[in-house]
């Protein structure tokens, strides 16, 4: 099913729009000229997840190991307890194990629509 | 716990091998000041000679009351011909005591050595380990097919270290390395130890961290400070060591800095793992920003590369079944049973294989009491 979320113009950019698909809330996130949809449910405590601050992401890669700033928004954090989410496919950062639902968007008519199977 | 899977092991007896991962040696300095080299260490060599009590003036030992004050130690108990008897701590008691309990093998760790972190002279902690590394080798690991040794490096000098485990790492017997658990000045995460564990890790052995009550004065000084009791450093010294080296290391990345590393925490029982895995994992998914290195979560870590020696089980009053329970929490892939003899709380196999059998799968069983350490120290 294809559920009209918000007109592109409504979407700022690093923005997202929180709606109500059959019975389930759903955020569309808009960043980059991409939008990503993701259940605003955290797997850990039912938290609001999507109500969290969207955000780049600490990496540190070897073999030294420094942190680095990745600034490219991608992580969302729940706001109750900072689990950290990848709104491109759900995965937790800390362990991809653990993740909440994404879905498909669609641009159509300047209309960013969330699909929902 | 299994309910369907085979538990048809009823005694000790029943297991193809007993191995103890933590066996100890009562050394006197006076044992291995033989052993320290009069070229390398004339000086220093000369001053440890002196020493009247080297618990004090060479180590930093203190303890809130005397140590096992009117307790019959194990170590001194005198019936079944001696065989627990500190004093006779030589070759062939500690294989008498193995015999005694039905144990196979021992992976020997020190006792006065284990508080190595205390000395507080750069030259005196390192002649004390080349001395110490050289005795046990000499008289215990080449004399014996049953016993292992474990190198023995320094905080104080970690370049020593890791010369002490290329020279002796790939010698028959020679398991592991022992990096001490409690009251070293740099904590054993820093990069402080890059040498002993590039050089362990180069050599193939896992690096082994036995905690101390001799050192909580260093490693725990505010509690130690308030301590009225020995009974409360005894208590307080194991697991309070093991909690910070294992946050520490794993929040800080080691296991991925060193990736073929192998990790065994010993001397705090079992029932503290499950309780700080997942305490370590609840604030690694919430705090993780701080920890970027670490690409699963730390019990993950734990599950793959770090190992629990058992001793001591803890007691369960009439609930033995809780053994079982915490064994299996804990993963009993990760743990290897240990002995610890002669200490007084020492525990016998059937300490902690009773409240196993029958619970646990006999496969597991048999990975605890003997055949994981077999595995993890590559026992030939």
């Amino acid at each position: 099913m294809k559920h009209r979320v918000a007109s592109t113009e409504e979407f700022g950019e690093n923005e997202r729009v929180i709606v109500e698909v059959q019975g389930a809330e759903i955020a569309v996130f808009h960043t980059d000229g991409e939008y990503h949809a993701v259940l605003n449910y955290c797997v850990h405590q039912s938290g609001p997840l999507c109500e969290g601050p969207l955000s780049g992401k600490m990496v540190a890669d070897p073999p030294e190991f420094d942190w680095r700033y990745d600034e490219t928004p991608r992580v969302v954090t729940c706001p109750w307890h900072n689990w950290k989410f990848d709104i491109r496919t759900g995965e937790n950062v800390q362990d991809g194990t653990y993740q909440v639902p994404t879905f498909k968007t669609e641009i159509e008519d300047g209309d960013v629509y969330v699909i929902r199977e | 716990m299994s309910q369907a899977a085979d538990h048809s092991l009823r005694q000790v007896s029943d297991l193809d091998v007993v191995v103890s991962a933590d066996e100890h040696v009562s050394e006197a300095v006076e044992d291995f000041l033989p052993y320290i080299d009069e070229d390398r260490y004339s000086g220093i060599k000369r001053i440890i000679e002196q020493s009247e009590d080297p618990w004090r003036e060479l180590f930093s030992v203190t303890t809130a009351l005397p140590p096992f004050s009117n307790t019959a130690m194990a170590s001194n108990y005198g019936g079944a011909d001696g065989v627990m008897q500190q004093g006779e701590d030589k070759l062939e008691t500690k294989l008498l005591r193995l015999d005694e309990f039905d144990i196979d093998y021992g992976i020997l760790n020190p006792t006065l050595m284990v508080a190595l972190p205390t000395v507080n002279n750069r030259q005196a902690a390192a002649a004390l380990t080349q001395g110490y590394n050289a005795w046990l080798y000499e008289e215990f690991v080449t004399r014996s097919d049953r016993l292992y040794g474990a190198i023995v490096v320094p905080g104080q000098d970690p370049e020593m270290g890791a010369r002490e485990i290329r020279k002796y790492g790939d010698r028959d017997g020679v398991v592991a390395v022992q990096l001490g658990a409690t009251g070293h000045s740099i904590p054993v995460s820093h990069d402080w130890w890059a040498p002993v564990y590039e050089a362990a890790q180069e050599m193939d052995l896992p690096v082994k961290y036995h905690s101390s009550f001799p050192a909580i004065g260093h490693g725990f000084p505010l509690q130690h400070r308030w301590h009225q009791l020995f009974a409360q450093d005894k208590v307080l010294a194991h697991p309070f060591s093991q909690m910070w080296n294992l946050l520490k290391l794993l929040y800080e990345g080691v296991p991925m800095q060193y990736p073929d590393l192998t990790f065994v925490i010993q001397e705090a029982g079992i029932g503290w793992i499950p309780y700080w895995k997942m305490r370590l994992d609840r604030y690694h998914l919430g705090l993780g920003s701080e920890m970027p290195m670490l690409d699963k979560l730390p019990s993950k870590y734990i599950d793959e590369r770090f190992y629990f020696t058992t001793q001591p089980v803890g007691h369960a009053d009439r609930e033995v079944k809780h053994v079982a329970q915490l064994a299996e929490m804990a993963g009993p892939g990760n743990l290897v049973y240990a002995a610890d003899i002669p200490h007084s709380d020492f525990d016998t196999p059937e300490e902690l294989f009773n409240p196993i059998r029958g619970e646990l799968d006999d496969d597991q069983v048999r990975g605890i009491m003997g055949e994981t350490a077999i595995e993890v120290f590559d026992l030939q």
